[in-house]
């Protein structure tokens, strides 16, 4: 089973540069997980945060992303980015 | 002058006004004391003049004290109360050009002109002169301005009208001051439903990982750890659902009645996994209370196909739904209205044509390097239709280049800038079907930063076939890098503000300068900036799939809104009283929308993300300044991507709610007429049969069209009339009490339903009694029996604004008259008996009129009693057979005699009953 179209390219990218990392994510399932299948993302690395239909947010370990994304009802992760807080203004 | 820069404060910060320390005036307030000073009397009344944006009188330039000017070239005047040594300081003001108030004893209320002010500090004969404060409610500037303040009122300490009661507000940001007053009730209750600080270790809420939820009662001790150092959260929670207490509500937010779910989601980032998190326990714990909420995401990335196809954003579609709406702001990667200023232009589009190199070009100012692998970055999001076939390539200042076929991944090395490119290496993304290249250039390891100077970026269609522009944004830029060529000011709203159920907002201009805590007025100064017009770093739209973002503007330059105690912020930011701050940005924009929705929740509780943007298309400010457009390539006219809809108007907008709202129900008690004897009728008389009250149970009035009821009784002629009783009902009875009649050909052994149309109109929460009442016709026999029952599956309402049916609330069990036997007067008869010989211990006589002469006599003639005193209402009379004295009259021949209506009629009467008396 080819995989990588499944990753997004960014978490490629973040798997390769730091595999160990703790980094948030996005998993599409092909219908909204039950709880076994929710097991299944657990055992595979993923911290479940919220299951929102068919999309779950999580923590893994980067390197664990590839685990996730063999699973045979996941069909896509995407990177949890990180959104900067707007700066506040600074007296120059 | 002194100056700020920030990627938020974006312009110049002018000191217009000296400080404020001027010579002790002990009798003088301090407020006061800085118009001691004639510079600053004359920037303040310059201030008063030139301020386009007219609040009803006074105005709030002077921390929170009251000061008017009556048009451009009138008098600028400061409100005062004096206390008075003598009454004849009250000459001393008037010498002084003061307007007096209000005398009270020793005190008086005055206006002053600003010029007169020093006066006053020489005055001898006045003791103390303190600030009359603007402690209006809703007289903050953003909340006139979207129109809030009408729809609302301050009664002592609480809100009326639509200020988001039973509303959850919900603040996805960087914390609260939860002990901010602007967030505590009167008696100093956290508004808090809980806070879950996801950056803590501890408790969290149930069902989620991470963070510590402080609930009711930690807030209401003090004692959650929870801490808004960085303050834009606790700014933007107060114009969403500030309270308004620290400041004697002058700078309540829209939605001042809401209560509020606060998520802290970090200090300097959030993650978007957590924001979704956040979401979901804000929108399950407002279920849990039965309440419906609104979330405020004052955040944003430029990251991603701004299609509303990444997860992240499928996510929050997910969550939002029937009173579950989701508020972002558009994001501040703007260049409207930006002559002079040089535009920071990030987004690059193009319509590719095979074979045909297309170059954009960026510029890398100067910039000291920062340490550490990738510190010095410049990340590229590009986006192209899935069935194109495009080649990229990035060249450096020094003319080297990095170039990425269709398919193919790269990795450019260089002491001037490493570069990364993958061009869809993994083919289509399968959420959108459309090709992802993800260029880094940055100091990738083995690289140095990228070198300053202008930059290209190349593309070259191999293939074309969709026809479809690409798009590529700048989404992390720690190096400043701006378009200089080929960029365009348009496709700006950031990631969620793409989302489809997402609300995203822009900002516009609401005022140029404040007053600071020091004493000092300061600007943002942006000289082709006006008031009302978009605020330059706006972002527009469209979204790259075409769809309308923003949809609508609120107030964003420059906002006063509540101030974290935790937060370290400049002095020239906050204003006088310190406990509120100045801020810009679309940040500050979309949480006056978030408490604008609250308040259409308020009207319309399942509203869903849809209903919401409806609403925004049809009922928006629409002035001088909402048909200018900024965005490149925009046709103009309205809506248009720099503006969408136009300006937040929450007046108009909870008007355009009523359609969605839940209609009233119509709720209906039931019980029949009582009649203590036998009612006597005749034609054109009206006989009562069931007394209905029908209440508009809900929010908003009902139109009540048709009432049913099934009839027996014996009258052709008759007709049904339904009557609005006084007695039971909470409103007025119309002059004309009946408000519906049909005709009920009633036949003997048979019944009909009939359905009365009406003309009724019950106000929301009102009740009106009415009476369902057969008027004879005249044709029925002499006796008579008759019968009404409700028929609740015949009755119809209509809700007055929604339009929609009504429900229905019925009375438990079928709702019918007893039978009513009645006696019928025959068009020649005047009177009849109810029996004749008396064989009962009482007769009744009914008559078609008021007699105006009833008597019993013997047959000798002599009167034994006089009736006439024993006439109910007009036509009815019980006797029972006594005499004037009260005794029982013995059994014999009697005469009664009547007059009625004009005729003398006499009537043999026999009591056939043993009585035992006698007369």
């Amino acid at each position: 089973m080819e995989v990588r179209p499944r990753l997004e390219t960014g978490l490629v990218r973040q798997i390769e540069e730091d595999p160990e990392r703790i980094i948030g994510v996005f998993v599409r399932t092909a219908r909204p997980p039950d709880r076994q299948q929710q097991q299944v993302l657990a055992d595979a690395g993923l911290q479940v945060g919220a299951v929102v239909g068919d999309i779950v947010s999580g923590r893994l370990r980067a390197c664990d992303a590839v685990r996730v994304a063999e699973l045979e009802f996941v069909r896509r992760l995407e990177l949890s980015r990180e959104v900067p807080v707007p700066p506040l203004p600074r007296v120059q | 002058v002194r100056s700020l820069r920030s990627g938020w404060l974006l312009g110049v910060l002018l000191c217009v006004a000296a400080s404020a320390a001027g010579a002790q005036q002990p009798a003088f307030d301090p407020l006061l004391r800085m118009l001691l000073r004639p510079e600053v009397r004359q920037t303040v009344e310059a201030a008063l003049r030139a301020e386009p944006l007219a609040l009803p009188r006074d105005r709030a330039l002077g921390g929170g004290v009251a000061l008017d000017a009556e048009g451009p070239m009138g008098t600028a005047r400061v409100g005062v109360f004096v206390k008075l040594r003598t009454p004849a300081a009250l000459a001393e003001l008037r010498a002084a050009g003061a307007e007096i108030g209000v005398v009270a004893g020793d005190i008086a209320s005055a206006r002053v002109p600003l010029a007169a002010v020093p006066a006053l500090s020489a005055a001898v004969g006045i003791e103390r002169v303190e600030a009359a404060l603007v402690v209006e409610r809703s007289n903050e500037l953003a909340a006139s301005l979207v129109r809030a303040d009408r729809v609302r009122d301050l009664v002592g300490n609480a809100w009326q009208g639509f200020a988001g009661q039973g509303i959850v507000v919900g603040i996805y940001d960087t914390g609260l001051d939860y002990l901010h007053e602007d967030f505590r009730t009167g008696e100093g209750q956290t508004r808090l439903f809980g806070l879950w600080d996801q950056t803590l270790g501890g408790t969290p809420p149930m069902g989620f990982a991470g963070g510590h939820l402080c609930d009711v009662a930690s807030l209401d001790a003090r004692i959650c750890p929870q801490r808004d150092n960085n303050g834009h959260g606790t700014h933007v929670a107060g114009s969403a659902a500030g309270g308004g207490r620290a400041a004697a509500n002058r700078h309540a937010g829209i939605a001042p009645a809401a209560d509020l779910l606060i998520v802290k989601g970090g200090e300097a980032t959030f993650a978007e996994d957590r924001i979704i998190n956040g979401i979901a326990w804000i929108f399950a714990e407002a279920e849990r209370r039965g309440r419906p909420a609104v979330v405020n995401l004052s955040l944003g990335s430029q990251f991603g196909p701004h299609d509303g196809t990444r997860l992240y954003e499928q996510a929050i579609d997910n969550l939002s739904g029937p009173g579950r709406i989701v508020v972002t702001s558009s994001g501040n990667d703007g260049a409207n209205a930006s002559a002079g200023v040089i535009p920071p232009l990030i987004h690059g589009m193009a319509t590719p044509a095979a074979g045909v190199a297309q170059t954009f070009v960026f510029n890398v100012p100067q910039y000291s390097p920062q340490p550490g692998a990738g510190a010095n970055h410049l990340r590229i999001s590009f986006w192209y239709a899935g069935a194109d076939r495009l080649t990229i390539a990035i060249v450096r200042p020094d003319g080297s280049t990095v170039t990425a076929v269709y398919g193919q991944e790269t990795l450019g090395a260089s002491p001037l800038g490493g570069i990364y490119i993958d061009n869809a290496s993994a083919g289509p993304a399968p959420e959108n079907g459309d090709h992802e290249a993800f260029i880094l250039i940055e100091n990738l390891v083995g690289s140095g930063p990228p070198m300053v100077g202008p930059w290209t970026i190349r593309v070259t269609p191999e293939a074309v076939a969709a026809g479809r522009p690409y798009h590529f944004w700048f989404f992390a830029n720690s190096i400043n890098a701006r378009g200089v060529q080929g960029f365009t000011n348009s496709h700006l709203v950031s990631s969620p503000g793409t989302a489809r159920r997402t609300i995203a907002v822009g900002a516009y201009v609401q005022r140029l300068q404040w007053l600071s805590t020091d004493g000092n007025t300061y600007s943002f100064q942006v000289p082709d900036e006006a008031v009302g017009d978009i605020a330059q770093f706006s972002s527009g739209g469209p979204t790259r799939d075409g769809r309308l973002k923003p949809e609508i503007t609120a107030p964003g330059r420059v906002v006063v809104s509540s101030l974290s105690g935790h937060a370290s912020v400049p002095t020239p930011l906050i204003v006088p009283g310190g406990r509120h701050w100045v801020l810009q940005g679309t940040s500050m924009a979309a949480p006056m929308v978030a408490g604008g929705v609250a308040l259409l929740l308020q009207r319309a509780p399942s509203l869903t993300p849809e209903n919401v943007q409806q609403i925004l298309s049809t009922a928006s400010i629409r002035d001088q300044f909402v048909a200018r457009t900024y965005v490149t390539g925009d046709p103009g006219g309205i809506p248009n991507f720099t503006w969408g809809h136009g300006k937040l108007d929450v007046e108009a907008a909870i008007q355009a709610a009523a359609i969605f709202a839940r209609a009233s129900i119509l709720a209906v008690t039931a019980a029949p007429v009582e009649h203590p004897a036998p009612p006597t009728t005749q034609r054109g008389s009206r006989l009562a049969l069931l007394r209905l009250n029908l209440t508009a149970d809900g929010p908003e009035a009902l139109d009540v069209n048709t009432l049913g009821f099934r009839l027996f009784g014996q009258d052709p002629g008759a007709r049904l009339l339904v009557v609005c009783e006084p007695e039971g009902s909470t409103v007025a009875c119309p002059a004309d009490p009946v408000l519906g009649a049909v005709a009920a050909p009633l036949q003997p052994d048979d019944s009909i339903a009939v359905l009365v149309p009406l003309a009724l109109r019950i106000p929301a929460g009102q009740t009106v009694a009415v009476v369902a009442a057969l008027e004879m016709s005249g044709a029925a026999p002499h006796q008579a029996s008759f019968r009404a029952a409700f028929l609740p599956t015949e009755t119809r309402a209509t809700g007055v604004e929604t339009g929609q049916p009504s429900p229905l609330r019925q009375p438990a069990g079928p709702v019918q008259s007893p039978e009513v036997e009645a006696t019928l007067l025959q068009p020649e008869e005047l009177f009849a008996l109810s029996e004749n010989p008396v064989r009962s211990s009482r007769v009744v006589f009914n008559f078609r009129s008021a007699p105006t002469l009833a008597a019993v006599f013997t047959v000798s003639g002599r009167q034994v009693v006089d009736l006439l005193p024993l006439l109910e209402g007009e036509a009815r009379i019980v006797w029972n057979l006594t005499n004037q004295q009260g005794t029982a009259l013995a059994a014999g021949i009697y005469l009664v005699v009547f007059r009625i209506e004009d005729r003398l009629v006499r009537e043999k009467l026999i009591i056939a009953r043993p009585t035992g008396g006698r007369d």
